[in-house]
């Protein structure tokens, strides 16, 4: 499985499509859509200029908010959304100074 | 207050200094008293660290926030229960306790060796001491835990609301009770090979210190696992995340040095190998703190991005380098006194036993580094995610099981035939009979059938195992069935022990077994009153009720559990938002019992108080943290003194005994 920037998403968009791949990047301030019924959760991936927008399936994590890193995993579909099988955030690790992410 | 601390940790590390210079020029001296020197140093060492241990605790529990330290991990609002966690919450507390916990290992190795070998205790001082500096110097030029912040703040950020949880107090300690308690062995390993004492002396001097590393390790993985089980709320205990492989490798191969260094005792081979494992175990333990502190790889853990990645990696290329060439030099004295003689003996299923574990860390070891060697070697990230991990360790670690079984009963040298049979004809028996049983029970899952076959017929070999000694002692000295069970545990405790922890390994197994292979997962979304079925479980969601604490506000929802309309239990998952952080936290509620645990998570609720719930029916679970319970006891047995006297010679004793009484049987 390719492990890939947002950027590097950006750029190779077309022959990526439909290949497995995982993503590192932040949450951008572009609305989070979270459908609490059907455990959809869609928000927009940045890093930098570069932008995917993202689709998960699954249970929004607790650390999951506007700027926080995260690494997802799943496939970009033909309209050009990520198809997210797993989202993981940043764990609270212990080693982590908490320094709050403004952005 | 924390002028001391910080003073404390300086004087520490000119005192580690020192008792490296003076104990090695002692060595090319020839000046025992430079050595004992240093080894007041090294109690030094460990005096000092002490106290800038309780200038931390001390600033802890007064609120001393001019601490950027104390600020940045507690407040006042935080439980003094983890008030004085937070000492182990953040990364320069954490290195301290590292330190301090080598400062006592040190301390304990000097006191422990003041008249017994002698010749290696130089390097062994040099080796602890050596490591201690590397600490030292993180601490005090890299990470001052004492560092003061330009004004105080009012309240500290607090500890991260996950993070406060009982299980995650005590598994930090314990994992690095086990990372640094491998820098024992290895010292003593090093000892060896500088001064040319190559006997079996220094290993017989570390076997408890092995065990006791091995077995905090081990308890510190388990414990970091049920964190993530009932804090993490994804419904797992393990991801082959890279801090979960960085603690893993060096227990796989700690586990093998435990194996072949009986095979080096009892036979005197595989004396390199033991050698190389045990530097390899120690490396691992490095590399498993540089990895969760260089930020390295990218893994779900946020790995802080500090300046100490040059440090380790300087210090590892050190050591290997060191115990790499003192290990050529010596290799004409590393001989093995026998030979392998047939591929179906005790010696052979011993060395397959460290090529599965050696195998099994390679493969980790591989995974997790997949994504580095990739990009410098094709330019592009390529990560490896768990069916990798599952795929390559699944027939590896049944592999091992098996031989778990094999091992401690199979004969030395060449297993006859006779020997075989009696040995393996009615756990093989056992398993089988069970096995076609689960079959027809609709067990049909292949290879939690071959993994289940497998636990049973090592739990039979135990059995036999027990079965024999307690009819042999009764046989000797009568008694009843628990009388004999205690004396034969009593007489050879290493023996029994490593049965025990070998039991304790099936359970995991078997936890492990059942809950991948049979784990149901369901999201319901329900009103109040509306029920849902999950497996055999009907779930009704009852009502949200919210509740303000001082720290947090919570919303919890009810749910009634039932079976068969059978009421069962209430269960009560919980939203929280912690003010503080001003972060929502999920609560999981549990059901476990022996057979399926259930696990439920509230996902969110919406205004109308609808909610949707995860649920999972993880099946055998109980028994992993059962299994760690019991290797726990096994290996505390294995650990215990024995109280008979004539020091070396009662192991050969011992295994005498043994010998004559699995004899006594046959005839």
């Amino acid at each position: 499985m390719y492990f890939l920037t947002v950027p590097e998403v950006q750029q190779k968009l077309t022959t990526l499509k439909g290949e497995p791949i995982r993503v590192a990047g932040k949450v951008t301030e572009d609305p989070i859509n979270w459908d609490v019924r059907n455990l959809s959760l869609a928000f927009v991936m940045g890093d930098g200029q570069a932008r995917i927008p993202v689709r998960y399936k699954g249970v929004k994590p607790d650390m999951f908010q506007t700027g926080v890193d995260v690494i997802v995993e799943g496939r970009i579909g033909h309209d050009g959304v990520l198809a997210a099988s797993v989202l993981m955030t940043s764990c609270p690790s212990k080693y982590q100074e908490e320094k709050s992410p403004t952005l | 207050m924390h002028d001391i601390g910080g003073a404390a940790l300086k004087f520490a590390f000119v005192t580690a200094l020192y008792a490296v210079g003076i104990v090695l020029l002692g060595v090319w001296r020839r000046r025992p008293e430079m050595v004992r020197s240093a080894e007041r140093a090294t109690y030094g060492v460990f005096g000092l660290v002490t106290i800038a241990m309780v200038a931390m605790l001390y600033a802890l529990l007064a609120h001393d926030f001019r601490l950027q330290y104390v600020a940045s991990v507690s407040s006042r609002a935080m439980p003094t229960f983890y008030v004085i966690a937070a000492l182990w919450g953040g990364q320069e507390g954490s290195m301290l306790l590292w330190l301090w916990l080598l400062a006592m290992y040190s301390a304990l190795v000097v006191g422990q060796n003041r008249y017994r070998n002698r010749e290696l205790m130089p390097y062994v001082i040099a080796t602890l001491m050596t490591t201690a500096l590397l600490f030292l110097a993180m601490l005090v030029i890299a990470e001052d835990p004492f560092r003061q912040l330009p004004h105080e703040p009012r309240d500290g950020q607090g500890l991260n609301p996950l993070l406060q949880n009982p299980l995650m107090v005590i598994h930090p300690p314990n994992l690095y009770l086990g990372f640094v308690g491998f820098a024992v062995p290895f010292a003593f390993a090093i000892g060896a090979l500088a001064s040319g004492r190559l006997d079996t002396q220094w290993i017989r001097s570390i076997r408890r210190w092995t065990l006791v590393a091995w077995l905090f390790l081990g308890v510190g993985i388990l414990l970091g696992g049920q964190w993530a089980y009932v804090e993490l709320g994804w419904g797992g205990y393990w991801a082959w995340d890279p801090v979960e492989n960085a603690s893993f490798m060096p227990w796989l191969t700690g586990t093998a040095f435990l194996h072949s260094v009986m095979i080096q005792e009892k036979k005197g081979m595989l004396k390199v190998w033991n050698m190389a494992l045990i530097i390899l175990t120690y490396a691992l333990s490095i590399f498993g703190t540089f990895l969760t502190r260089s930020g390295v790889i990218s893994s779900v853990h946020a790995f802080a991005q500090s300046s100490l990645g040059p440090y380790f990696l300087l210090y590892l290329g050190g050591i290997l380098v060191v115990a790499v060439t003192l290990l050529v030099k010596r290799l004409p004295q590393l001989r093995s006194d026998h030979r392998l003689e047939s591929v179906i003996s005790r010696e052979s299923s011993f060395l397959f036993n460290n090529l599965f574990l050696v195998g099994i860390m390679f493969a980790v070891l591989w995974g997790t580094m997949f994504p580095i060697i990739s990009e410098a070697v094709r330019g592009v990230k390529i990560s490896v995610a768990a069916p990798f991990f599952n795929q390559v360790n699944i027939p590896l670690g049944l592999g091992l099981l098996f031989l778990s079984g094999i091992c401690p009963l199979i004969a030395w040298r060449k297993a006859s035939a006779r020997n075989l049979r009696r040995n393996f004809l009615y756990p093989l028996s056992l398993s089988f009979v069970i096995t076609a049983t689960l079959y027809t029970l609709g067990i049909r899952h292949v290879v939690a059938l071959i993994s289940f076959a497998i636990c049973w017929f090592v739990f039979g070999t135990i059995i036999l195992e027990f079965y024999r000694g307690i009819r042999a002692r009764r046989a000797g000295s009568g008694g009843t069935v628990w009388q004999a069970f205690v004396a034969v545990i009593r007489r050879n405790r290493r023996r029994y022990g490593g049965y025990i922890v070998h039991f304790g390994i099936v359970l995991i197994f078997v936890g492990i077994t059942g809950s991948s292979a049979y784990q149901i997962e369901k999201n319901v979304s329900l009103h109040p009153g509306e029920s849902a079925l999950v497996g055999a479980f009907t779930i009704q969601y009852d009502d949200l009720t919210r509740v303000l604490e001082p720290t947090h506000e919570a919303f919890i929802a009810k749910l009634a559990v039932s079976r068969h309309g059978k009421y069962l239990t209430t269960l009560y998952p919980e939203k929280r938002l912690y003010f503080a952080q001003s972060q929502p936290t999920t609560e999981v509620a549990l059901r476990t019992s022996p057979f399926e645990d259930l696990y439920v998570i509230m996902a969110g609720f919406e205004p109308s108080k609808a909610g949707t719930f995860k649920v999972f029916v993880n099946p055998l679970v109980f028994w992993m943290w059962m299994g760690g319970l019991v290797l726990v006891l096994g290996t505390v047995i294995a650990i215990w003194p024995e109280r008979r006297p004539f020091g070396a010679v009662r192991q050969h004793t011992a295994g005498q005994v043994a010998i004559t009484a699995v004899q006594g049987t046959n005839s």
